[in-house]
């Protein structure tokens, strides 16, 4: 079985590169067939929120939200923490295609199962 | 490597960067049979190291490398892998 390979985003607009690095690694991840996820913390989860993507773009990179699109449709799985969701007012009917708000458990479930992990 | 094999399309990735090139080859790869061969032209430094460690992970073949002028333009043939019964 494939490693997940799990690439954590903790910005959004604020820090356009820190925002797009982690689906860049979930990209390539998924584009090779591996399972990947994209979690999603901090100012990060605004990013599972429709709209939200749209106008980040780092400078030397494809824009956020085309890498996104390439990102879902490969297979790839958007995780955004619901602890940091919730405070925000964040909740299921505001999610983009393709992104879920998941439980802490769920998270260390993956990692106990071998997922790799990246932080940006 | 062997000798060039003939590909069945070309993908033309001139100023691609990393983390950009290897979906766009996996999306291209998805329109052809198993066992064509996709011709990859690029023209950077960490192609040649992405598109090697792409086709490990995803189980493509990167089948040859013909260089070109000037450095570090090259393409890249990659045969698209048969899926496992």
């Amino acid at each position: 079985m494939a490693t997940t390979i799990l690439s954590n985003c903790t910005c959004g607009k604020e820090d356009p590169e820190r925002a797009t690095l982690p689906f860049i690694v979930g990209n390539v991840a998924a584009s090779a067939e591996q399972p990947a996820i994209v979690l999603l913390t901090i100012e990060g989860v605004w990013i599972a929120t429709k709209g939200y993507a749209e106008g980040i773009h780092k400078e030397g990179f494809q824009p956020l939200k085309e890498i996104i699109d390439s990102f879902v449709a490969s297979g790839g799985q958007i995780w955004a923490c619901g602890a940091c969701a919730k405070p925000r007012g964040i909740t299921d009917a505001h999610l983009i295609p393709g992104a879920r708000i998941v439980t802490a458990a769920m998270v260390v479930e993956a990692m106990a199962k071998g997922a790799s992990t990246i932080g940006f | 490597m062997s000798q060039t094999p003939a590909s069945a399309a070309t993908l033309d990735a001139y100023g691609l960067t990393c983390g950009a090139l290897e979906p766009l080859i996996a999306r291209r790869l998805r329109e052809l049979a198993p066992g064509d061969v996709l011709e990859i032209r690029s023209d950077q430094e960490e192609a040649a190291d992405g598109i090697r460690a792409w086709t490990w992970l995803s189980g493509h073949a990167l089948v040859a490398i013909e260089q070109d002028d000037p450095a570090p333009r090259a393409r890249y043939y990659v045969r698209k892998k048969t899926p496992q019964p």
